[in-house]
């Protein structure tokens, strides 16, 4: 099993407390999760990479258990080597495209410097095309450059799995179709396991080996897609 | 006017120290207030604010009371290490760290909350340790704005007159720093000293205020 998840949390909103209630149980290798804005989405995708805690459950990933509450399990986020790619990619406003893509490949209180080379960065800046902005910051960048840069921050460090918050929605149409294109192909050519979140259906038909609904904080329905699943 | 480069290095070298605590303590204490919930904070934030509300010669008193040969921290320091910190440089650097603290842990926790916390998340899931995310992530986005709060704490500990007056009296040469100098030149008819010495204050902090200005917090790059 891929993804194993059956996580519960609860909000504690002034206006109106939330239950999330997210069960998972899946061996696609492109899982969409599809829901209305408010849904969950993103707490589900942040309870998975370890950034908020759950109040019971478990997540297992490709066979690791990453938290299990009755196991008393909890992995921190940086142990768990999942790639987590944000809604507006969150690359660092203060560092350069280079520095961003190689910001993992350095352990230690210092970033990298401007002029910084390793191959896998290069590869990646090659491989998306980012190799003339590679010394300009994220917000020079277009939208489609940024999500690359994302992706190659999160990539370079080698993760198990790839979470993406609603990657396309910062992009227009015509981008949006292309870069999913980019995206399947890249998901097929790495072999990574990956959960895509959306409200938006066309990424469930363009994308998705399998989609798992969730609406009002509750995961309520899993449809098979493609025939991942049946193998 | 010889004698006005006296105090002027004498309080560039207190302002300095009382800067240079405050860049650890007061950052330190910005980030906590910040990013940390606890009981007291509320409380703890209100009274590290005090230092700016209460009159100096009040500030000036209590450190006397803690700091001088009777008090707890004076009587402590005197008996284990033989450190006397009343009447001395040093003691001016206190009273100036503790009247200016605020300045900077405030601006240092409003500078913290600015931070986009996505930006903190993302380094974690990059496998970067809760210290060097501080380090690498949160002190160069929060930066300016901690800047401008210490050259703000600069320009006011090299004013500050009423607790170091309290604490570390008017020496010539040892404790007297610009504005306690300019005070005792106005006392004793000295015009033409007190008129360099008030000059020299003035542009110093005019030059800081500029300095400040430009580094304000909202110039933050790339904070949305």
């Amino acid at each position: 099993m891929i993804w194993d998840v059956d996580v519960r949390k609860r909000f504690e909103n002034a206006k109106c407390p939330f239950t999330l209630t997210v069960r998972l149980h899946s061996n696609a290798q492109r899982l969409v999760l599809l829901g209305p804005s408010g849904a969950g989405k993103s707490q589900a995708l942040k309870i998975i990479a370890g950034l908020s805690v759950p109040d019971d459950g478990h997540v297992r990933v490709a066979g690791l258990t990453l938290f299990d509450r009755r196991a008393r399990i909890d992995a921190p986020p940086q142990q768990r080597r999942l790639a987590y790619v944000f809604q507006d990619y969150a690359l660092f406003p203060h560092l350069t495209v280079l520095q961003n893509i190689a910001f993992a490949l350095h352990t230690g209180l210092v970033n990298p410097k401007r002029n910084v080379r390793h191959d896998a960065v290069t590869r990646w800046l090659e491989l998306f095309h980012l190799e003339p902005v590679a010394h300009q910051y994220p917000e020079q960048l277009s939208g489609g450059q940024r999500q690359r840069a994302a992706l190659a921050r999160a990539l370079v460090a080698e993760p198990r799995a790839l979470l993406l918050d609603e990657p396309f929605a910062a992009l227009d149409r015509a981008l949006r179709a292309h870069l999913r294109q980019e995206l399947a192909e890249l998901q097929a050519q790495l072999n990574i396991p990956l959960i895509l979140i959306t409200h938006d259906e066309e990424d469930v038909e363009c994308f998705a080996d399998a989609v798992i609904h969730l609406q009002d904080g509750r995961t309520i329905a899993e449809t098979v897609e493609h025939d991942a699943l049946a193998a | 006017m010889e004698s006005a480069w006296v105090p002027l290095t004498l309080t560039l070298k207190v302002a300095g120290w009382a800067t240079a605590l405050n860049l650890v303590f007061g950052v330190a204490i910005g980030f906590l207030l910040a990013r940390k919930r606890f009981p007291g904070r509320d409380l703890l934030d209100a009274l590290l604010t005090l230092p700016m509300v209460m009159p100096p010669t009040v500030l000036g008193y209590y450190l006397l009371v803690l700091l001088g040969r009777h008090g707890p921290i004076g009587g402590w320091l005197r008996d284990s290490f033989g450190i006397n910190l009343i009447f001395t440089w040093q003691g001016a650097v206190i009273a100036a760290t503790i009247v200016t603290f605020p300045l900077v842990f405030k601006s240092a926790r409003a500078a913290f909350e600015a931070v986009d916390p996505q930006f903190e998340q993302a380094a974690r899931v990059l496998r970067i340790s809760e210290g060097a995310v501080f380090f690498r992530v949160t002190l160069p986005l929060a930066w300016r704005g901690i800047l401008a709060g210490l050259l703000l704490a600069f320009a006011r500990a090299s004013g500050e007159f009423g607790a170091t007056l309290m604490v570390a009296g008017s020496i010539p040469g040892k404790t007297q720093t610009l504005s306690v100098a300019v005070y005792e030149a106005v006392q004793a008819g000295q015009d033409s000293i007190a008129n360099f010495l008030v000059l020299v204050t003035s542009v110093t902090c005019i030059a800081v205020l500029l300095a400040a200005g430009r580094l304000a917090p909202g110039r933050v790059a790339g904070q949305p």
